[in-house]
């Protein structure tokens, strides 16, 4: 009779520490500062993107424009009903619809109102304010507006409508954000780096490098590609053409180079991009393809939404490092602030003005004065202000900075 | 002692966490305790964009007119054929498998071939010729960005990506509401409206470095259609 085993089946130790390793990479806490970061560009990328369209709303989504409903339901018909498992059929007994709260709006001022909505949402995700809810609709509505309408679709939408998901699925308000000013300033928050985990900044570092790779993969299908002379057709269309364009850049040398360099660039950027020591090299080679890309043919936003990604690869904490020292490199720009002796430095409001410092050229310390004259506090109030990039935003609206900062600091009081 | 503001000539680092010290070491992450179901849901979410992003095999693989072999009379052969072979099976077993109810309802559909696999080497315009109920004829020219401005083309280029489709024979089916609009567009005085639309497509080839280049675009007129006059007048009006 055979002997049964017993005792627990062992793994070997590298198999653990691999295991262990991978999940500690996906699944560890890390600051929101990047993620925070990624819904601003993003947010931004959004809103602009919505303006862009809103001139030419009628062209594109209303009954009388180029592409009424019937057209863009033929564009993108439901969804099958059954799907295919290797060999096998299924079906299911009912049919899966896309996100597409536009779907039987044929009236075009409510689509109209709908859209201006998203704009809003838009602007409130940007900011960083009421996140939660406002980041969810607008995903929701990137997507309705996009299922509305897939004829007028670019690579760049797509960039856009996945930003958007990503920022409504990841913690985006908890850094950078007008939620976490309030919440500093109200004490409901305390101050310092807030820790999320980090599994949706991968999850995006991820669908980045996926992009990169499967166009990688699809131009070596392409014999232009693979014979080097690629670059040359889209530079000499005019439908494309954006700035001058210096001659030695369109010379028969340049061809070659331009072609397998972007092979090259887009391969990194799909694979090596992830071992830190390459990221910094990898990153910038995408920004300089980006950014020719950018100059020499009209291809908007596409550029920017991409390059936004590649925060993505950096943790909080790096950019916020990354912040500190482009601050300490401003030498000229840094100043002390000096409060009057009874302004509390360790209070909520104190907090919400440290926190829009971004680049940390302001120290605050009590002097021997009981209160600042009107012109000081005027004079403190700007310089604070034009240091803050984090309060430029709202520091527009009339009063509201001077009625902060007196509160934070009881600058000059009633002054 | 100024009571205002005074340049820093010493900065004095305000109190913060040593991870966010300049200069400290990039952080480095913490263990943390995220649900089973999380992860799980993230695994899957990575492997469903990944089966929808992986690129189509060549066309003849897809409708059946070339079979897939593996081929092993040399390397380059063998690497050609088991990535074709990869992609057929990706297109064939896994897109159509149940990831599709994850991809496609909720936006994260996705497929990237940006200027490939072959970049375009055709110019495309548009324009189409217009007959009023009098008689004339005018020419209405579809937004072109070679002719817009630098500030114009950020905001139209979407009717170029548009015309991308709409000229093609594969996207016929938009071209009755594309003659429609043409006549909304170059209908000006309601008395005198636009009854037939001629869509014509003109094309320039870019031929590879070191051949003549010609400058003459090519011209076909592709679609004539005979107004809505009920949808225009309705159009015309504003009505929904």
């Amino acid at each position: 009779m055979a002997a049964i085993p017993t005792g627990r089946l062992k793994v070997p130790g590298w198999i653990s520490d691999t295991w262990r390793d991978i999940d500690r990479y996906w699944f560890a806490t890390t600051t929101a500062t990047t993620i925070g970061v990624f819904r601003i560009l993003l947010g931004f990328a959004n809103l602009a993107n919505l303006l862009l369209i809103l001139p030419f709303f009628d062209a594109w989504y209303s009954e009388r424009g180029f592409t009424p409903l019937a057209q863009t339901d033929r564009a993108s018909p439901p969804i099958a009903r059954d799907f295919f498992f290797f060999n096998y059929r299924f079906e299911l007994p009912f049919s899966v619809p896309r996100i597409d709260v536009f779907s039987d709006i044929s009236n075009s001022n409510l689509f109209l109102a709908i859209y201006i909505t998203l704009i809003v949402l838009a602007l409130l995700t940007t900011l960083g304010l009421w996140t939660r809810v406002s980041s969810i609709l607008l995903a929701i509505g990137i997507v309705s507006l996009q299922h509305r309408n897939t004829l007028i679709l670019h690579g760049g939408d797509s960039v856009m409508r996945l930003g958007a998901i990503y920022i409504a699925i990841a913690p985006s308000g908890k850094a950078c954000s007008l939620d976490r000013l309030i919440g500093l300033w109200k004490g409901r928050l305390k101050p310092g780096p807030v820790n999320v985990s980090v599994w949706p900044q991968r999850v995006i570092a991820f669908n980045l490098a996926l992009i990169y790779f499967t166009t990688w993969w699809v131009k070596m299908d392409g014999d232009r590609w693979r014979g080097g002379s690629a670059s040359w057709f889209p530079a000499h269309l005019n439908e494309f053409h954006r700035f001058w364009v210096p001659p030695f850049m369109l010379a028969h040398w340049m061809v070659p180079v331009l072609t397998y360099g972007t092979l090259a660039t887009e391969l990194a950027l799909g694979t090596i991009v992830f071992w830190r020591p390459a990221r910094k090299w990898v990153l910038l080679a995408g920004l300089l393809m980006h950014a020719w890309i950018e100059y020499s043919m009209n291809i908007p936003l596409f550029a920017f939404g991409m390059c936004s990604y590649y925060v993505a690869f950096y943790e909080g904490a790096e950019v916020t490092a990354w912040a500190k020292r482009v601050g300490q490199r401003l030498k000229r720009l840094q100043l002390v602030v000096l409060v009057p002796q009874r302004s509390p430095l360790e209070s909520g409001p104190v907090f919400a003005i440290q926190a829009v410092d971004t680049f940390d050229l302001i120290t605050y310390e009590r002097s021997d004065v009981e209160k600042l004259d009107c012109g000081e506090v005027r004079n403190t109030e700007r310089a604070v202000w034009t240091r803050s990039p984090g309060a430029w935003l709202f520091g527009f609206v009339p009063g509201l900075w001077r009625r902060m900062m007196d509160r934070a600091f009881k600058l000059g009081a009633s002054a | 002692m100024s009571r205002t503001v005074t340049p820093a000539k010493k900065r004095q680092m305000k109190s913060q966490s040593a991870a966010s010290a300049p200069g400290a070491k990039p952080e480095q992450p913490e263990p943390t305790r995220v649900s089973p179901w999380v992860k799980l849901f993230v695994a899957f979410h990575i492997l469903a964009i990944t089966i929808w992003a992986i690129p189509n095999p060549p066309e003849g693989y897809l409708n059946g007119r070339i079979p897939w072999k593996v081929q092993t009379d040399s390397i380059p052969h063998l690497a050609q054929s088991l990535n074709d072979g990869f992609r057929l099976l990706n297109a064939t077993k896994l897109k159509p498998s149940f990831v599709k109810y994850y991809d496609m309802p909720t936006g994260l559909w996705q497929y990237w071939d940006m200027f490939a696999p072959n970049p375009a080497n055709i110019d495309y315009y548009g324009d189409a010729e217009v007959t009023y109920q009098d008689g004339t004829k005018r020419i209405w020219t579809y937004p072109r960005m070679y002719t817009s401005g630098i500030f114009q083309k950020y905001f139209t280029e979407r009717f170029r990506k548009y015309y991308e489709r709409a000229n093609s024979d594969g996207y016929s089916y938009v071209w009755p509401a594309f003659a429609q609009r043409v006549a909304l567009l170059s209908t000006s005085d309601p008395k005198n409206p636009a009854v037939e639309v001629r869509l014509r497509r003109h094309w320039l080839e870019i031929v590879p470095p070191g051949k003549p280049q010609s400058t003459e675009y090519n011209s076909h007129e592709y679609f004539t259609y005979p107004v809505d006059e009920v949808k225009l007048h309705h159009d015309l009006q504003g009505e929904e």
